[in-house]
């Protein structure tokens, strides 16, 4: 039997044997393809080469699994030093359709409980264990950023996240105003970390503590809505949670939008108006997380039967692959294209192929060289189509292309798209 | 013959340590596992001889990769090229060989004067189209798909319905830089004598032929670190862009320059008529038979989708097996739009005289110009494998296709894919003087039978039973070369492969490391099938070296000095010493 997002490395066994290294969740979707320099989508490989993307990782789990590996000095890095960003899977999907993210997530789990993970990792997961949040911080200061519209009691609640709490205040603070002209809000009574750091680096079981909290947290508040501008804290309560609960996105008994849906819709029904002039030639960064990784999670059960197709158990409908097209694309790119004076570029590697800023699945922690790497080809992209200024929807995308600007000669300027809208308010 | 390294010796993993930098060379487990092949795709054999390599090295130019292969030479450790691994015969096949990846060398360079693109052996199709097409060129992205490595698969198969119009791949290979197994580094072509790759022809004898095509050694010899290739004007004025993302994406086509066709023939004939006589009248960009599965794997979104369609769709497709296949052809304005007018009016003359109906098609494209073979292909059982690809005759496509169809729907089906009485696929090259055939057959790996039923099993059973066919019905087939059951098709079709192969071989690795070994196929079939022998009448290649034959003799008596034919300029000697 087949439970879809299962967490057991086991479970991939066909994904790892059918594998058969296409090397398509290396490349670019070749339709795509846009010239000799931005050719990869898999950041680890483009660092590191030899066989650090998913075909080499999914041969190493089959050998652990099938008992053949027990350790190497390498074979933590080869499975950490990944972004865990999901261009693999989408690639993947275009071939093969093998669960490759899951594969990934369950081989990470399986380093884990074997105690072989980066010692790099123990700080943050400490910090999310103990102090509920990714920096240690006391959580009195978590809503140091002072929220101004906030309500006691409201249908949508605001779930800022660790990032846009304590670091990228200012993604919070415009935020708490996008949603004061959007009806109001309230947050979440003793708001802490999603847990999303702990899922990306294979740590389930803590994660599944965080969940359980967050979710009755949510439950008590009685709200229909969690809005959050974070795209990690998006995907972990859109996708994530349901996941582990069995349960479709759609089957949850609250709604989980990105503010840039929200705004986006708003803008549509006329609800709000962007003022204000902004001349300025900007690329839209699409983060992994709100675009490919955040597509509605739909629980399925059931075999494989003959010629390797997927059959529905009992109860289930033919199975929806996640593919990576259906993420959240359109709605940041509506809003910047109806912020007057703007001129949205496409960067090379975009939608479902977009390159991932470094900032994700433990990278910045363990392997910096990586996160650092990652950041300057994205940077090296927006140079290449002329940008000004790259605008993201995340906190840790935005805290990635910062830190990267400053060992850079070619300086572009860097906005979340909260700050951009909350400005032409 | 002297025995090569089982082991990656410590001194030996300094010395490439010493050429590449710590930071490229591993022999950690977690990172040499997973340079082999998985899954089931073309030319099963060769991956189920795979072994995973004891070392891999990734240098970053010619100069390295001389110093490696020298090292190899000095410690004898068999050693295997790796440009995009893309094809399963990329796999190294003895344990603790060092794996060459040559995935860095990524270079692209342009004489756009001359229409010339010189590639490294990391590079492959898609980035090499989209610059040809920045520049007002293009060239052709082959049936293996956008991410094969242009040299390796230059040098090997390349082959693609645009071959009909631009000529086989192979021969627009122009200068080559070929590092020999001994690390001597020779120049073809017009790089013998200067630093212009232009000229394809160089001084004394064309060594190219060695290299290249099915009948060449399929990378084989050495390692080619730089390839200069012809390229051909672009048709339209402006690129062709992207539309829709995912599975669906495509390369949509503008409609005044460049428009497919597909027209369902009413007989075999019909189609046998249509080819011959659009490339009569020379019109067309490629003209293909296509069967029918293909159309259903073309418009399918998943494995689950393609069964849904093609299982329920069984008794019509049996129903109209005769005149099921598709003639679809591919139109160019390559000057205006007033050529493509005038051809579309030739073709519909010619179509229109043979009763053929024409269909629907998708205005786009989503293989041969800048993807290939990722669009479907392996949706119906996640992988498949050609038990003949070959250039011939148009006559001799369509009767291999019959012969191959005969003995499997005889005895292979089941297990594998029943395709309801296709012959397989047939296109057009070289302007109609040449078609190019391939017959594929797709089985389910997670099959649950016994070893001898299970659908691998069969697969390669139906692999060798080809090359018996081939020979009992007089036919020529590609598996002469390296890829066949050499000791069944070696004496079947004369020597003289062998032979040449050999002495060269000899002359140039007398050590065989550069890619070994030959007689793959004998140990497979020793170990895992050696009733096959008897079954289908041949001896293996090994059996045929001591049975006294006498050219085997010729073969084996290493008597030729072929360097010693050439002069001394002719080759670029490096004899520094390494590490």
């Amino acid at each position: 039997m087949i439970v879809e997002g299962s967490l057991e490395l086991k479970d991939y066994m066909y994904e790892m044997r059918r594998c058969m290294r296409c090397a398509s969740c290396k490349w670019l979707d070749h339709i795509y393809m846009p010239d000799n320099r931005f050719v990869y989508r898999c950041p680890s490989y483009g660092k590191y080469y030899f066989s650090k993307v998913a075909y080499g990782r999914l041969k190493l789990g089959l050998a652990l699994t099938e008992d053949r590996l027990k350790d190497s000095p390498g074979m933590k890095d080869m499975v950490f030093q990944c972004l865990m960003c999901g261009a693999c899977d989408s690639g993947c999907k275009r071939n093969l359709d093998l669960e490759i993210n899951y594969s990934l997530e369950a081989l990470r789990g399986h380093m884990v409980e074997s105690g072989r993970y980066p010692k790099q990792h123990q700080k943050l997961i400490d910090n999310v264990v103990k102090s509920k949040n990714r920096y240690g911080l006391p959580a009195k200061e978590r809503t140091a950023w002072k929220p101004t519209k906030a309500k006691k009691k409201a249908d949508t609640v605001y779930f800022a996240g660790c990032g846009a709490s304590y670091k990228q205040t200012q993604v919070a603070q415009a935020t708490d105003k996008i949603l004061g002209k959007l009806g109001g809000y309230m947050l979440l009574p003793g708001e802490q970390c999603c847990g999303h750091p702990l899922f990306a680096m294979g740590h389930f079981e803590a994660f599944k503590k965080q969940m359980e909290m967050n979710l009755k947290a949510l439950a008590k508040t009685g709200a229909k809505r969690l809005v959050t501008a974070c795209a990690e804290c998006y995907k972990t309560w859109k996708v994530d949670y349901p996941r582990l609960m069995k349960k479709s996105t759609c089957d949850l008994p609250f709604e989980v939008v990105h503010i840039t849906e929200l705004v986006d819709e708003a803008l549509g029904k006329g609800e709000l108006e962007l003022k204000g002039k902004l001349d300025m030639k900007l690329a839209w960064h699409d983060p992994c997380n709100l675009g490919r990784m955040s597509e509605p999670y739909t629980h399925w059960e059931g075999d494989r039967g003959q010629w390797g197709c997927l059959e529905p158990a009992k109860g289930f409908e033919a199975k929806q692959f996640n593919r990576g097209t259906a993420g959240t694309y359109e709605a940041p790119r509506n809003i910047l294209k109806a912020l007057q004076g703007v001129e949205l570029v496409e960067l090379k590697r975009h939608h479902e192929f977009s390159w991932c800023c470094g900032g994700h699945g433990g990278v910045p922690e363990a392997y910096p060289d990586l996160a650092a790497y990652a950041v300057d080809e994205r940077l090296e992209e927006a140079k290449a189509v002329g940008a000004e200024a790259v605008v993201s929807a995340c906190p840790y995308c935005k805290e990635q292309f910062e830190a990267g600007q400053k060992k850079r000669d070619h300086q572009v300027q860097v906005f979340d798209i909260t700050e951009l809208i909350a400005q032409a308010l | 013959m002297p025995k090569v390294t089982e082991k990656v010796s410590k001194a030996a993993y300094n010395a490439l340590q010493n050429i590449v930098g710590p930071e490229w060379v591993t022999d950690d487990v977690a990172i040499t596992e997973s340079y082999v092949k998985g899954g089931e795709i073309h030319d099963c054999i060769y991956q189920r001889g795979q072994q995973p390599p004891g070392v891999v090295v990734m240098p970053k130019d010619t100069e390295e990769v001389q110093k490696i292969v020298k090292v190899c030479m000095r410690y004898h450790l068999p050693y295997t090229p790796i440009g995009a691994f893309w094809g399963v015969h990329c796999g190294g096949k003895v344990p603790f060989h060092v794996s060459i990846d040559l995935s860095r060398m990524r270079s692209l360079e342009w004489d756009e004067k001359h229409m010339v693109a010189i590639v490294g052996p990391g590079q492959i199709h898609s980035p090499l189209q989209a610059e040809a097409q920045e520049r007002g060129m293009y060239t052709m992205t082959p049936g293996g798909g956008s991410q094969a490595a242009v040299i390796g698969n230059m040098l090997t198969c390349n082959y693609s319905p645009l071959n009909y119009r631009l000529g086989l791949a192979t021969r627009r290979i122009l200068g080559v830089e070929w590092v020999l197994p001994n690390g001597e580094v020779i120049r073809l072509g017009s790089l013998a004598t200067s630093d212009d790759p232009y000229w394809g022809e160089g001084p004394g004898p064309d060594l190219r032929g060695l290299l290249r095509g099915y009948l060449g050694w399929w990378g084989k010899v050495g390692i080619i670190t730089k390839m200069a290739i012809k390229m051909h004007p672009l048709f339209l004025p402006e690129r062709m862009q992207p539309v829709e993302r995912g599975m669906l994406s495509t390369l949509e086509f503008p409609d005044n320059r460049i428009k497919w066709y597909n027209f369902r023939m009413p007989s075999e004939e019909a189609m046998r008529k249509a080819m011959r006589e659009i490339s009569r009248c020379e019109i067309g960009a490629a003209v293909m038979r296509v069967p029918t599965i293909w159309r259903y794997r073309g418009k399918s979104h998943s494995r689950e989708d393609f069964w849904s369609k093609w299982g329920p769709d069984e008794a019509k497709i049996r129903s109209s097996r005769a005149t099921s296949s598709v003639c679809r052809v591919l139109l160019i304005g390559y000057t205006s739009e007033e050529q493509l007018q005038y051809e579309e009016s030739v073709l519909m003359d010619i179509m229109n005289g043979l009763g053929a109906e024409l269909g629907r098609t998708k205005q786009s494209d989503q293989s041969w110009i800048k993807n290939a073979d990722s669009a479907g292909m392996w949706w119906p059982a996640g992988g498949y494998v050609s038990v003949e690809f070959v250039v011939e005759t148009l006559e001799h496509s369509f009767a291999r296709g019959k012969t191959l169809l005969k003995e499997k729907e005889s005895k292979f089906t089941p297990p594998l894919v029943d395709e309801y009485g296709e012959e397989g696929w047939i296109q057009m090259t070289d302007m109609g003087h040449t078609s190019y055939f391939e017959f594929l057959i797709q089985w389910d790996p997670e099959h649950p039978l016994g070893k001898y039923e299970s659908g691998e099993y069969k697969a390669w059973e139906h692999w060798v039973a080809s090359q018996r066919t081939a020979i009992d019905h007089g036919q020529f087939t590609a598996n002469i070369g390296s890829l066949s059951v050499m000791g069944l098709t070696g004496p079947a079709f004369g020597p003289n492969y062998g032979e040449i192969y050999d002495k060269v071989r000899q002359a140039v690795d007398p050590l065989d490391i550069s890619n070994p070994p030959l007689d793959l196929h004998d140990r497979v079939i020793d170990e895992f099938a050696p009733k096959w022998k008897e079954d289908y009448n041949f001896q293996t290649w090994s059996e045929l070296m001591h049975d006294g034959k006498e050219w085997w003799k010729v073969l084996t008596s290493r008597d030729i000095e072929w360097k010693d034919c050439l002069p001394e300029w002719y080759w670029d000697r490096d004899d520094k010493e390494i590490g």
